[in-house]
């Protein structure tokens, strides 16, 4: 089982618990439903309700109450350092309640730390920017869904999970957050909220996991109309399931854990699991173009996405039809992926204009362009994503880990290349850099004396018997799936392909770690926060050709970055996290040693720009899956092309010409409603 | 030659490259593949062949370093010093400072070319302080001289060809080449920008292509920095320096062959005096080129397709005329020099000096020249001045009344066979005599005169008539830009240098400028070393302009012998007879707008009447009147002719 299903299943024990600590809440809801009783039975009334499943989400309305309202997480999961030893608390990973005995050396190495400082959660912040929402709008969209003002609903949710919003958070100074949340359960909540919002001049900013890293959730400075934050959290049922065509419609706020929870236990899986996955939602997903580790089998997000309805403020957008493929383009739900929230909110993709949604069914259409596609990417900035009809799999019998370890980074991608040019990817395969290596040993957890023993003879094998240098050599790491044949036939064929290049099997365990690392390491930002360590990360994709180079000289960039800026203590590390046929995405992690200050944020910016360059220069893309939001739009236009520019500008003037959704991401705050933001010339 | 050497590398692979490999990488690249595709669709040659053909091009210039060879050259070049009596001085704390910056990206070295020397200099420095040794550009006829053209292989040398037209494969092989040797070796790479030896010992306009080609894997982000380093290496005496003068009048170049070589060895158990060796600061391209260069349409393409574009291929320009002003900064002026100087003012002024005369002379001198930012390695002139009379003993003497004098050159018979491969107009023996020695003592006085021309133009404007300063600053550009090809300069500083030389005129009490208006004063030393610097330079430019203007049209082939033969006639600078400078001057002319070059079968000159006459004007109304005797009449030059006795 993937560490994310072992997650998931351990939340589920949980979950009722939670539920009951939240009751309060849950009659809240239920007062609330009887005002906008006779909607939801509007709404509902011409969809099969025998169909709907309602999902228990795992994570409360008050999520303050079960994840830490200044970090990454949940409230139990955090890496300590106690009796000079560090720990990860909580039972809901593998790391979790164990000791870590090698993780303070590594540290050492890096950074000089002081491991005596004892840590507590700062305190909940008790005062808040007011509320500017009029008080007749509120009362209008109480009417429709549950609405807040509270200030801690608000702040939490005024935010993604970069360092500057860690920060912010921390230090309670936003320069803005939400005047209101509201909670819709249905698609048809979603239009009403988009209509009174067209009515009344208000903002929407649609809501998920709110696990953005690219700032496409923040509010923006210099926005004078109230801003209503739409949390699409409460519309997480699943439709409709059909097992005999593999697809399941389900509402676009779903959790991935809920989602994947609930397949599983049906024996069907997404198999869509970013590293986000326990946090973020669907209708995020589809919104910032996600990319999950398992692609290799069941796909990206857009690969994944059959269908979707997209609320607009000038009506919804859906093809009308169900069909695995079209040729009908441009494919208008791909213009919301990604649209960043700034079109509308996606169960169908709910826009100012309406609600975008294709009006068939059918596996594939020749009839463009793909609305459905403008949607795939938009970043909220068009619409809401309300509704998504999703490809969904039979669970496979048989998961295996597996890892390979190399001489060096060279060798690994050298391998990498190779498997990807015969397509003999499985579901997952990660090569990951000799400092990430280290920091994964770094996690590893106190063993049985039996343990030791065999890690000894292992460590004796690689490095002594095959001469391999352990301050140079990588692992890279698999997730196999499928019957056992199939996994056991695959595992054979890598195994050959990495001994062409110097490779060795490493064992499942060292693959295991490597994905529990997946999970943990955003944790790991809190506490390196606790001890004046500066940490975040950054991806990239990249042609083969130009992937050594690339890593090479944006390692180096920051290095120079760093010594120009006299900061000695740092860490600048990579691992090569999916693969293509044309090429790969990069992912970078940075930390550095300095406090927490709007001083050190800037200063971290500032490098990651100029990273950044160093790998446009070097011709990676502005980014793999993380999206453009606000952080880079620097280089929107430089990757779109002006015409792409203007196409995007031109799409919000067609769907949400009063700029409801004005978050400003992408080249979406050039859009002036006249004139698509581009200034007459005369 | 037996301690154990890890040198210093430009760069760290996991896995090194051999000078094999290398040739290995080129020839199953990405590139060359698309290339034979290509050529074989287009001319219907089979693509087994081709690769073949690319083979014996790889094979043909690749170096095949070996360390046992490395070795024994080693010894060989200092026992040839020693033979030599040569002394090197290197400015050490640069070599080391760039040393301990090596490692993280490649290097290029851009030595001044002046001598075949050259090629071991750098190449010998680098083994002395144990940085990996450069792989060295060298001209293909190296290549088939016998043993030697291997042994300089083995050392690191790799051979091109003198022009890549015609020969597309061959272009394309030499192109991937040199991406490989500077983004896939350990070992930096060094070239001669001026693209040859200069003849006249002055900096040469750079050549691009061999830049450009070593520029490409920065441009595709193959790494992450380029370091380049000028370098000046300077000479008290040149082995050439014989040759180059023969050259100067017309007399071919002999073939380089190895029995050549062996025949010279004798001439080297001589005094050849010290060899400085100044490597200058390291010139970071990225710096150099700020972040500007990021997104281009190339980066688009395979990273092995990708080509320079124009904007890049502008940059590259720049960076090129830039590295040749800094290796110029970095001239080391030697008693050579300051020597050469003084009395070539004596023997232009017929008045010649003894040597406590001299000795002063040359005091005054080094101040000046230091005042004009020159770096002038002097200690103890006396002694120097003893060292570099022994050093250039044929050259200049001092006689028995103890005053300084040149010594003419033996007559001597031109043999019709070389009297075929004359270049230029045929030379009577008395000029030859006289020019020769003249010429080569020119050359000694050329790697100073980069220091000397700007305050000298402008004092010869200024010496004309008094004159304000925008009207001093548009005709000092004029004669900058005619001189270009004889003078290198870069057109972005020279507003900074123009105020720095009328600075130092005015301070240097040879004008005076009072409300804008500026003059010259009553003659000083000053302005006679200035008017004897440029005298021959805008001579030639003044006899090039008058022989144009009268055939209105002529092959270049023509006008070199036409302007040789007039010089003859004339009393004008014996330098003047230089091949090199006039055709340098009628480039400079024709770049003006005075001259309309045309390249066909041969390069063809045609006159623009109102332009070669404002040039010709201007050129003319500042010429210092001054006529040089020769022979006899000059009391500066010490006669030879008389056959000595011979026992």
């Amino acid at each position: 089982m993937s560490p994310g299903s072992v997650a998931s299943a351990k939340n589920m024990s949980e979950n009722t618990e939670e539920q009951n600590k939240v009751k309060d809440n849950l009659v809240f809801n239920d007062k609330i439903n009887t005002f906008s009783e006779q909607r939801e039975i509007k709404s509902v009334e011409n969809k099969d309700i025998d169909t709907v499943i309602k999902v228990k989400s795992a994570i409360p309305r008050r999520r303050q109450d079960l994840l830490k309202w200044y970090g990454w997480g949940y409230q139990d999961s955090t890496f300590k350092i106690s009796d000079g030893v560090a720990i990860f608390t909580g039972n809901r990973y593998l790391l979790g309640g164990k000791k870590l005995p090698h993780a303070l050396q590594w540290i050492k190495e890096y950074f000089n730390v002081d491991i005596t400082k004892v840590m507590v959660p700062p305190p909940q912040p008790t005062s808040f920017q007011e509320s500017k929402l009029p008080v007749n709008i509120k009362e209008e969209l109480e009417k429709i869904a549950p609405v807040s003002t509270d200030g801690m609903d608000r702040l939490i949710r005024a935010h993604g999970q970069t360092l500057k919003d860690v920060y912010c958070l921390r230090k309670n100074n936003f320069q803005k957050i939400p005047d209101a949340v509201i909670w819709p359960e249905t698609h048809q909540q979603v239009e009403d909220i988009v209509k009174c919002a067209s009515k009344h001049q208000f903002v929407i900013i649609p809501f998920g996991g709110g696990t953005s890293v690219s700032g496409s959730v923040t509010c923006p400075a210099n926005e004078e109309r109230p801003i209503l934050l739409l949390d699409t959290t409460a519309m997480n049922a699943i439709l409709w399931l059909d097992k005999e065509q593999l697809l399941a419609r389900v509402q676009a706020g779903i959790l991935g854990q809920d989602l994947e929870r609930e397949l599983r236990s049906r024996g069907f899986t997404v198999g869509h699991e970013p590293d986000s996955f326990e946090f973020s939602t669907l209708g995020g997903w589809v919104a910032t173009r996600a990319s999950g580790m398992k692609k290799n089998t069941y796909g990206n997000i857009e690969d994944l996405v059959v269908q979707t309805k997209i609320v607009t403020p000038k009506g919804v957008i859906e093809r009308n039809c169900r069909v695995p493929r079209i040729s009908c383009g441009p494919d208008w739900e791909h213009v919301v992926l990604g649209s960043e929230g700034c079109l509308g909110v996606v169960t169908e993709i709910v826009t100012p204009k309406g609600v975008i949604e294709r009006n068939c069914r059918v596996p594939r259409i020749s009839c463009g362009p793909d609305w459905e596609h403008v949607v795939l990417g938009s970043e909220g900035c068009l619409g809401v994503v309300t509704e998504v009809t999703l490809k969904i799999r039979p669970l496979p019998p048989c998961v295996r880990y597996g890892s390979l370890v190399f001489p060096d980074w060279e060798a690994g991608f050298h391998f990498e290349r190779e498997v990807a040019r015969q397509r003999a990817q499985p579901s997952s395969i990660r090569l990951m850099d000799n400092e990430q290596f280290r920091m994964g040993h770094a996690l590893k957890v106190e063993q049985s004396w039996g343990g030791v023993v065999l890690d000894g003879l292992k460590k004796f094998y690689i490095t002594r018997i095959k001469g391999f240098d352990p301050l140079k050599m990588c692992v890279v790491t698999l997730l196999m799936e499928g019957s056992s044949e199939h996994v056991a036939r695959s595992e054979k064929r890598l195994n050959a392909i990495a001994a062409e290049y110097g490779g060795v099997p490493g064992g499942a365990r060292n693959g295991e770690i490597g994905y529990t690392l997946t999970f943990v390491i955003a944790y790991i930002r809190d506490l390196a926060l606790d001890y004046d360590i500066v940490a975040e990360s950054f991806e990239t994709s990249v042609s083969w050709e130009r992937t050594l180079a690339l890593c090479r000289n944006t390692k180096e960039r920051v290095r120079r970055e760093c010594r120009d800026r006299n900061i000695k203590e740092h860490i600048i590390s990579c691992r090569l996290t999916q693969t293509y046929d044309a090429g790969c995405c990069i992912y970078f992690y940075f930390a550095f040693k300095t406090d927490l200050s709007a001083d050190s944020v800037r200063v971290y910016e500032d490098i990651e720009e100029a990273a950044r360059d160093e790998i446009i220069a070097n011709g990676g893309s502005i980014s793999h899956h993380h999206g453009v939001g606000k952080l880079r739009k620097k280089w929107y236009t430089q990757t779109v092309s002006e015409p792409g520019r203007r196409l995007l500008l031109a799409t919000k003037q067609a769907l949400d010409p009063d700029n409801i959704f004005a978050l400003g991401n992408m080249a979406y705050d050039q859009y002036k409603a006249d004139g698509l933001g581009v200034r007459s010339k005369l | 030659m037996s301690r154990s050497w890890e040198p210093t590398k430009t760069l760290h692979f996991e896995k090194p490259c051999s000078p094999q490999d290398l040739k290995n990488v080129v020839a199953n690249s990405v590139y060359i593949d698309a290339i034979i595709e290509a050529e074989s669709n287009e001319s219907g040659v089979s693509k087994e062949k081709l690769k073949k053909e690319i083979w014996e091009y790889l094979d043909e210039m690749a170096m095949d370093k070996k360390m046992h060879v490395v070795r024994w050259m080693g010894v060989v070049f200092l026992k040839i010093c020693f033979m030599m009596k040569i002394g090197v001085f290197v400015n050490e704390s640069a070599v080391l400072k760039l040393k301990s910056t090596m490692g993280m990206n490649p290097v290029l070295f851009l030595p001044t070319h002046r001598s075949y020397a050259d090629f071991c200099l750098m190449t010998y420095l680098c083994y002395h302080y144990d940085i990996d040794l450069p792989a060295v550009a060298a001209g293909m006829d190296f290549a088939s001289m016998a043993v030697v053209g291997q042994s300089m292989r083995e050392t690191g040398a790799f051979y091109i060809r003198r022009t890549l037209a015609g020969a597309p494969l061959y272009a394309a092989a030499l192109r991937r080449y040199v991406r490989a040797l500077v983004a896939s070796y350990h070992a930096p790479v060094e070239f001669f920008l001026e693209g040859t030896r200069s003849r006249s010992n002055k900096s040469l306009p750079p050549k691009y292509g061999m830049l450009s080609m070593s520029l490409a894997p920065y441009f595709s982000r193959e790494c992450t920095d380029v370091t380049l380093v000028p370098v000046n290496i300077s000479y008290d005496r040149i082995m050439e320096q014989k040759l180059f003068a023969y050259e100067h009048l017309g007399v071919p170049k002999p073939k380089e062959s190895t029995g050549g070589l062996i025949k010279s060895l004798h001439k080297l158990n001589d005094h050849y005096g010290n060899i400085y060796v100044n490597v200058g600061d390291p010139i970071s391209l990225k710096e150099y080129l700020g972040d500007q260069d990021g997104l281009t349409k190339e980066m688009l393409k395979p990273t092995e397709l990708q080509q320079i574009t124009k904007e890049q291929m502008t940059r590259i320009q720049d960076v090129a005329n830039y590295v040749i002003t800094q290796q110029q900064k970095c001239t080391v002026v030697t008693i050579s020099n300051l020597v050469a100087v003084v009395l070539m003012e004596s023997l232009v002024r017929n008045e010649p000096l003894e040597l406590a005369q001299v000795l002063v002379k040359l005091d005054w001198l080094i101040q000046v020249l230091r005042n004009l930012g020159a770096t002038v390695f002097e200690n103890d002139l006396k002694n120097n001045m003893e060292r570099i009379l022994v050093v250039h003993k044929n050259l200049i003497r001092i006689d028995r009344d103890n005053k300084l004098k040149l010594v003419s050159s033996a007559l001597m018979d031109v043999s019709p066979d070389v009297q075929n491969k004359m270049k230029g107009h045929l030379l009577k023996a008395e000029t030859m005599v006289n020019a020769l020695p003249i010429i080569e003592l020119q050359l000694y006085m050329n790697p100073v005169l980069h220091y000397l021309l700007p305050p000298a133009l402008i004092y010869l404007i200024v010496r004309r008539r008094p004159v304000y300063r925008e009207e001093l600053l548009a005709e000092y550009r004029q004669i900058r830009r005619l001189l270009k090809y004889e003078f290198f300069y870069m057109e972005e500083s020279e507003d900074r240098v123009f105020s720095s030389s009328v600075q130092f005129l005015v301070k240097g009490e040879a004008l005076r400028e009072g409300a804008g208006l500026l003059e010259a004063t009553v003659p000083t030393a000053l302005g006679d070393l200035l008017q004897s610097a440029t005298l021959s330079s805008l001579h030639t430019m003044r006899i090039c302009a008058e022989h144009m203007m009268k055939v209105v049209k002529c092959p270049e082939s023509q006008a070199l012998k036409r302007v040789q033969a007039l010089v003859e006639e004339s009393r004008a600078h014996p330098y003047c007879l230089s091949l090199d400078a006039i055709s340098r001057c009628l480039r400079g002319l024709s770049d003006e707008g005075a001259l309309i070059r045309s390249r066909g079968k041969q390069v063809t000159y045609e006159v623009v009447g109102n332009k070669m006459e404002e040039c010709h004007r201007l050129v003319t109304s500042i010429l210092p009147n001054i006529n040089i005797e020769c022979g006899t009449n000059n009391s500066v030059i010490l006669n030879q002719d008389t056959p000595k006795s011979k026992l």
